[in-house]
């Protein structure tokens, strides 16, 4: 038998999650919230770093993946879009509600490796949640990075998340711009209907010393990946967040496999080459 | 040591005294389907049971032991608002006895997946610690047996704690490891004086040449072999069950009122809601992608993670696949397609 190496993070069984409770709910669409969760006795309920996941849910209903997009000092969120059984439940959730929570999963945002570049955010829809915790990281710590730019599309207008710090508070960080579109119908004046592909050439970035996170829907990957790499910015410099159906969460269930890597474990955050390498279905 | 084989019997009824002994045994020695075809499993012994140790590879293989095929993670209970949960504790205490070569490298196999790599699994590991392994060598083969093929040798298991070798009219034990000295050693009682035997000379149907079979099977990744082979395939997952390192599981739960309990259960990548997510999108939507995948993880991806094949050889899903989708066909194939490619 195996000699136990424990750098197991969690104490306990792994699998088992602990109880937690909703502080607050913020509606950022019509099928968008976020769940801010603090453990009973009012703590944090785990330590995570950006790009890290956390399983969410309801003791009755079950848990799902999610990024965590926004930490506290004793609370965590998680901006839940509703497609499905599990988070058609959580959307019914209410304040002061007990909730399921286990957690960190997953690795990182590579931060450290960033340091001195500039960041060029690329998000969709939903894909921004992931990315928040990193852009957040880098605005907490504005003198480490250079210029940084947030491109950030959604179908309509009120497919946008995160509103408020989209056009109150990000755009007047110094040395960083945000940049909104969508693609359908757009009520007031405050954004161009646009695609983010080609915007992105124009927005003369000094490609050598540029990473780019991206992180959206397929038709967003496909066209906004060809685009960066017209542009010439690296594959090992274009960051992505993969996802895959997880049951575990931990790297035991074989669920969330693409090759060899298990998701769960080895991502979700995984840089162009790295996917490039991936032998795909 | 030898246990002449008159004394296997006082033996098991000692050490079911002292933990549960699973050993191969007939399902339906008596009553039960009768007529039907004889199937084997690691049942716990009890006097008299029809304890089956000729048998080469029992239709079910040991991983129940370690892996139930449901298992209970933890229980919960919703009073008001507050919730309560309760979690699984396994106190095992088992003696897997007479586990062939092949079975015991999958529960190796099994131990790098659910004790190593970040995570360790509570559950898997409490039943593991509590669990004493007898092997047993082989002394005849089956048409399906190729476990040479993966470089294991029929007469010792690996990793087991107490090796057992077939000395005629009787076994010739050995420890293996310092758990089975300690256990060895209540076995005295049972034992007499003899010298170990020559391992039986085996004749295996085929052997196959697996060195080159992960950076191969790459390279076929996008081939239309695999559309040709998985046309037959009915998804119905018995190759994942009958394999005794198969390990993929699926996590669900189950209410009645406001309790209830949240367990996993053994899973196959052949079923087609295995990956499905929601929107019904699917990352692998066709039986193509899906027979793909479990090749090429049990004989290329597990690899790569934990450096040696996840198939050990035993030949269950050759014989009970039923439209004979053939493991040992496929590793044949591979150096075919690959050279026409
Ligand atoms: C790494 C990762 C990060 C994610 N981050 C977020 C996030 O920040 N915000 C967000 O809204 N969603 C996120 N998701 C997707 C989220 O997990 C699914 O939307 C959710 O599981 C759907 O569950 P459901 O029961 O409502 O849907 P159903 O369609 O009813 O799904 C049933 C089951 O399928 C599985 N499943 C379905 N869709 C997915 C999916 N896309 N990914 C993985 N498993 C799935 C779940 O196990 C679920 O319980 C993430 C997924 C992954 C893998
Ligand atoms: S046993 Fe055969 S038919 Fe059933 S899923 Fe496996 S390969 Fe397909
Ligand atoms: S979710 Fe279980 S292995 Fe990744």
């Amino acid at each position: 038998m195996i000699e136990i190496g424990h750098d197991c993070t969690c104490e306990g069984n792994p699998l088992v999650p602990q109880v937690c409770k909703v502080i607050e709910i913020t509606t950022e669409t019509s099928d968008v919230s976020s769940f801010k969760v603090q453990t009973l006795d009012g703590g944090l309920p785990f330590e995570f770093v950006p790009g890290q996941l956390g399983m969410f849910g309801i003791a009755p209903h079950g848990e799902c993946m999610f990024c965590v997009s926004m930490g506290g000092p004793d609370w965590l969120e998680f901006t839940v879009k509703r497609v499905g059984t599990v988070t058609k439940r959580i959307h019914q959730l209410h304040v002061g509600q007990q909730v399921i929570v286990r957690g960190p999963y997953g690795n990182h945002w590579p931060t450290e490796q960033c340091k001195g570049r500039d960041m060029l955010f690329i998000a969709g829809g939903i894909g921004l949640p992931p990315v928040r915790t990193f852009l957040l990281h880098c605005l907490a710590n504005r003198a480490d990075y250079g210029r940084i730019d947030l491109v950030y599309s959604a179908s309509t207008k009120h497919d946008l998340v995160f509103k408020e710090q989209l056009f109150e508070l990000w755009p007047n960080e110094p040395n960083t711009h945000v940049h909104i579109s969508v693609y359908k119908d757009c009520d007031g004046n405050t954004c161009t209907i646009s695609f983010t592909a080609p915007f992105l050439e124009d927005l003369g970035l000094d490609v050598s010393n540029t990473t780019a996170v991206l992180c959206g829907g397929p038709s967003l990957y496909r066209t906004c990946s060809k685009a960066l790499a017209n542009m010439g910015i690296a594959d090992e410099n274009i960051l992505t967040t993969l996802e895959m159906r997880m049951k575990c969460g931990i790297g035991k269930c074989g669920r969330c496999n693409v090759g060899e890597k298990y998701i769960c474990l080895d991502g979700p955050v995984f840089t162009q080459a790295e996917v490039n390498a991936m032998l795909k279905d | 040591m030898i246990l002449k084989k008159e004394k296997l019997g006082s033996l098991l009824d000692m050490l079911a005294g002292t933990a549960t002994v699973l050993v191969p045994t007939a399902f339906n020695a008596e009553g039960g389907s009768e007529g039907g075809e004889k199937a084997t499993g690691f049942l716990p012994y009890q006097a008299g049971s029809a304890v089956d140790l000729g048998t080469v590879k029992t239709t079910r293989s040991p991983k129940d032991a370690l892996l139930p095929q449901t298992e209970t993670l933890y229980s919960y209970e919703q009073r008001g608002e507050d919730v309560t949960l309760t979690e699984t504790v396994n106190n095992t205490n088992q003696i897997l006895f007479g586990v062939r070569s092949c079975d015991a490298y999958s529960i190796a196999c099994l131990d790098e997946v659910f004790l190593t790599r970040t995570f360790v699994d509570t559950l898997y590991y409490e039943r593991r610690l509590g669990t004493l392994i007898v092997g047993l060598g082989c002394t005849a083969t089956e048409r399906s047996c190729f476990c040479t093929s993966f470089e294991l040798d029929p007469a010792v298991a690996p990793g087991v704690d107490i090796q057992l070798t077939d000395a005629g009219d009787g076994y010739f034990a050995e420890a293996l490891t310092t758990k089975g000295t300690e256990a060895l050693d209540a076995w005295k009682p049972f034992l007499t004086e003899g010298t170990k035997p020559t391992p039986a000379e085996l004749e295996f149907t085929f052997k196959l040449d697996t060195a080159k079979l992960g950076e191969q099977l790459k390279t076929m990744f996008e081939d239309p072999y695999w559309q040709d082979l998985s046309m037959k395939c009915l998804g119905c997952g018995t190759c994942a069950f009958v394999c005794p390192s198969c390990y993929c599981f699926d996590m669900s739960q189950n209410n009645k009122g406001s309790e209830g309990y949240r367990f996993r259960t053994w899973d196959s990548c052949t079923f087609v809601d295995y990956s499905m997510m929601a929107g019904f999108h699917n990352p692998r939507p066709t039986k193509m992608k899906r027979l793909r995948n479990r090749f090429m993880h049990k004989l290329c991806f597990y690899q790569e993670r934990y450096g040696n094949s996840l198939c050990c050889g035993c030949g269950r899903c050759i014989e009970l696949c039923p439209v004979g989708i053939d493991i040992s066909r496929v590793i044949e194939d591979v150096e075919r397609v690959v050279a026409h490619d």
